[in-house]
């Protein structure tokens, strides 16, 4: 029981991580430009199939996981230009009836490619023992590999948000547009660079899944609900607010299915994501108060 | 929001075409008619709601779908009493009592983190359906064979509930549903639903309290909603938990905005182009290539006419 436990808290936290990895790119599109870009989980599962389709041509799972963050990111910037760029001065709900669309176009584009059929990229590396709190149980090294890219990304974001110019101007201008516009912070701009940055970083998460869930055409639209309530419970525009909220439902889904089914651990989780916002109505950590 | 004259008469020529429309017999035509009337009641209530109040709801499947459920109670699974003007009263009264308690409590959030709660609400609530706790919502398998007896006033008997006698009983919902919601936000209770969209501050200082009107607005729309809700019901035969699947939500927002919010004309001429470009592209384009063509009309719907359908500066110059 306590190996199934600390298997199951391992796992909550591998895939938390992912999520809030996602995650944290819709809140910041969100909270600079004010755009819910509902084709982000478009941008994850290109990710996903583009490493499937690197390590079925080349082998090479790694060249995979490092080609599709580049790609991701070169959509990403068409992505700017062809839809968001052009209806910025919108009322923000108008754009994301067109990221629907884009949405609906990319998972049929990518099933009348591959297939309907979920494609499972192999696991790399095997398992390893491992003796914690009086428990020994196998895990798979994979998970840990996950974790720790997944730690180094966010750290990776954490600085350019906290150290560099253009994190700093774009947290800027999330708290407060007009100032920060005012005071000479290019939004346009930031934003085509933020969208290139959190489209690779979506990519990259999407790679990293393949072996974990396999890769399939309507991975990014079942996410993508997920996502928002991440983004939005972690607070517009935190990293910080997005891992604690991507972690904690997570581990809520992992640590309660063992008790019940998987309908109601998802409940559960939602239920625990409703009392958040019930007691702190901007999220865990909203600096933002852009879209009240 | 006052209509000219030109755009009555051309009112007035569609809902003539819309009446004998029936004459030509064909029924799937009919049922592509009833199912756009049943989402133009459905997309008004959400107009109400979004396009009036400013309140944007990411659950509004939860009051077209639960009140389906509550039909199902009735008739089926709970009392067995197949009556049709009581399943109807009963889903009115179930999105009217929903809309209130789900717009009492996410209206402690405002704003994107109020349409997050309703989003949450409307995850619960399908989950809830599909596990089926309590023995009423027969989990996937949905419940059947609820097409209601015919309706017998005083000797008449009259089949309301099948083909074209649902086709005119909808047409019929759709023009009162209209010239309620269109009384309702011309009184003085509309003018605060507006109130609460163009300025909640202004509206604070002038001595009003917002959230109750908000919830009211919740409460309308859910009833309206379920009154779309209750009519699919008769439509298709059956309850399906896809009723209430959030995607339902998602596309009367999204029909909702293509038509022009706060218009109630437009999102009903949204419903029409959405159901029939659906059916249409469905039965060409095999292989879930009919995609193409939505996700392609969302698009250029979004790309071409700012503000929706309805605001096109044709129709504004000529029509209203």
């Amino acid at each position: 029981m306590t190996s199934l436990i600390i298997t199951q808290i391992l796992n909550g936290l591998t895939i938390g991580l992912i999520f809030a990895l996602v995650a944290i790119g819709l809140t910041i599109v969100m909270g600079l430009m004010e755009v819910v870009n509902f084709a982000h989980g478009s941008f994850y599962m290109f990710g996903g199939y583009i490493t499937f389709f690197v390590f079925s041509a080349v082998g090479s799972f790694w060249l995979g996981l490092v080609v599709a963050p580049v790609a991701c990111a070169i959509l990403g910037l068409g992505l700017y230009y062809a839809i968001i760029r052009p209806l910025r001065k919108r009322h923000p709900l108008e754009p994301l009836v067109a990221l629907v669309g884009v949405a609906m176009i990319c998972r049929q584009l990518i099933r009348n490619i591959w297939g309907a059929e979920p494609k499972l990229l192999p696991i790399p590396f095997g398992r390893v023992q491992v003796s914690l709190a009086g428990a020994e149980f196998t895990y798979p090294i994979y998970f840990f590999v996950v974790m720790g890219v997944g730690v180094a990304a966010l750290l990776a974001l954490y600085l350019l948000f906290r150290k560099s110019d253009v994190g700093i101007r774009c947290l800027a201008a999330i708290q407060d547009r007009d100032t920060a516009m005012s005071m000479g912070v290019n939004v346009d701009r930031i934003g085509s660079l933020m969208l290139v940055i959190v489209m690779g970083v979506a990519g990259l998460a999407g790679g990293l899944v393949g072996p974990i869930f396999s890769v399939y055409p309507t991975m990014g639209l079942e996410l993508i609900g997920l996502l928002f309530v991440i983004a939005i419970v972690g607070g517009l525009g935190s990293i910080g607010g997005a891992v604690i909220a991507g972690v904690t439902i997570a581990m809520t889904k992992s640590i309660s299915s063992i008790f019940v089914s998987g309908n109601i651990s998802d409940i559960l989780a939602y239920c625990v994501l409703l009392a958040i916002l019930l007691i702190r109505p901007r999220g865990i950590m909203g600096l933002a108060t852009v879209m009240e | 929001m006052s209509l000219s004259p030109r755009f009555r008469l051309l009112l007035g020529a569609a809902i003539l075409v819309l009446v004998l429309l029936p004459l030509l017999g064909q029924p799937y035509l009919i049922y592509l008619l009833t199912m756009s009337l049943i989402f133009g009641i459905f997309a008004m209530a959400y107009d109400l709601l979004y396009g009036f109040t400013g309140l944007v709801s990411f659950g509004h499947s939860v009051f077209y779908g639960l009140p389906a459920y509550a039909m199902g109670m009735v008739a089926v699974t709970v009392f067995k009493y197949p009556n049709p003007l009581v399943m109807i009263a009963a889903a009115m009264l179930t999105g009217l009592v929903l809309g209130c308690l789900i717009g009492f409590v996410c209206t402690f959030a405002r704003g994107i983190y109020m349409a997050l709660v309703t989003f949450a609400f409307a995850q619960i609530i399908e989950l809830l359906v599909l596990h089926d706790p309590w023995g009423i919502t027969q989990g996937e398998n949905g419940i059947m064979g609820l097409r209601a007896a015919p309706l017998s006033l005083g000797g008449l008997t009259v089949d309301l509930f099948s083909g074209v006698g649902l086709y005119y009983l909808v047409l019929g919902l759709i023009i009162a549903s209209y010239l309620v919601i269109r009384a309702l936000v011309n009184s003085p209770l509309g003018d605060v639903f507006k109130g609460i969209k163009q300025n909640e501050e202004r509206l604070l200082s002038l001595g009003y309290n917002p959230r109750p009107y908000k919830v009211a607005a919740f409460g309308l729309s859910g009833m309206f909603a379920g009154l779309a809700g209750a009519m699919a019901v008769f439509l298709n035969n059956s309850i399906v938990p896809s009723m209430v699947d959030w995607a339902v939500g998602a596309e009367i927002l999204l029909i909702t905005i293509m038509g022009g919010a706060g218009t109630l004309i437009g999102p009903i001429a949204a419903a029409f182009l959405i159901i029939f470009a659906e059916s249409y592209a469905a039965s060409y384009l095999g292989g879930g290539n009919w995609v193409y063509v939505m996700g392609g009309l969302y698009i250029a719907v979004v790309m071409f006419l700012p503000g929706g359908i309805f605001r096109t500066r044709y129709l504004k110059k000529a029509f209203v």
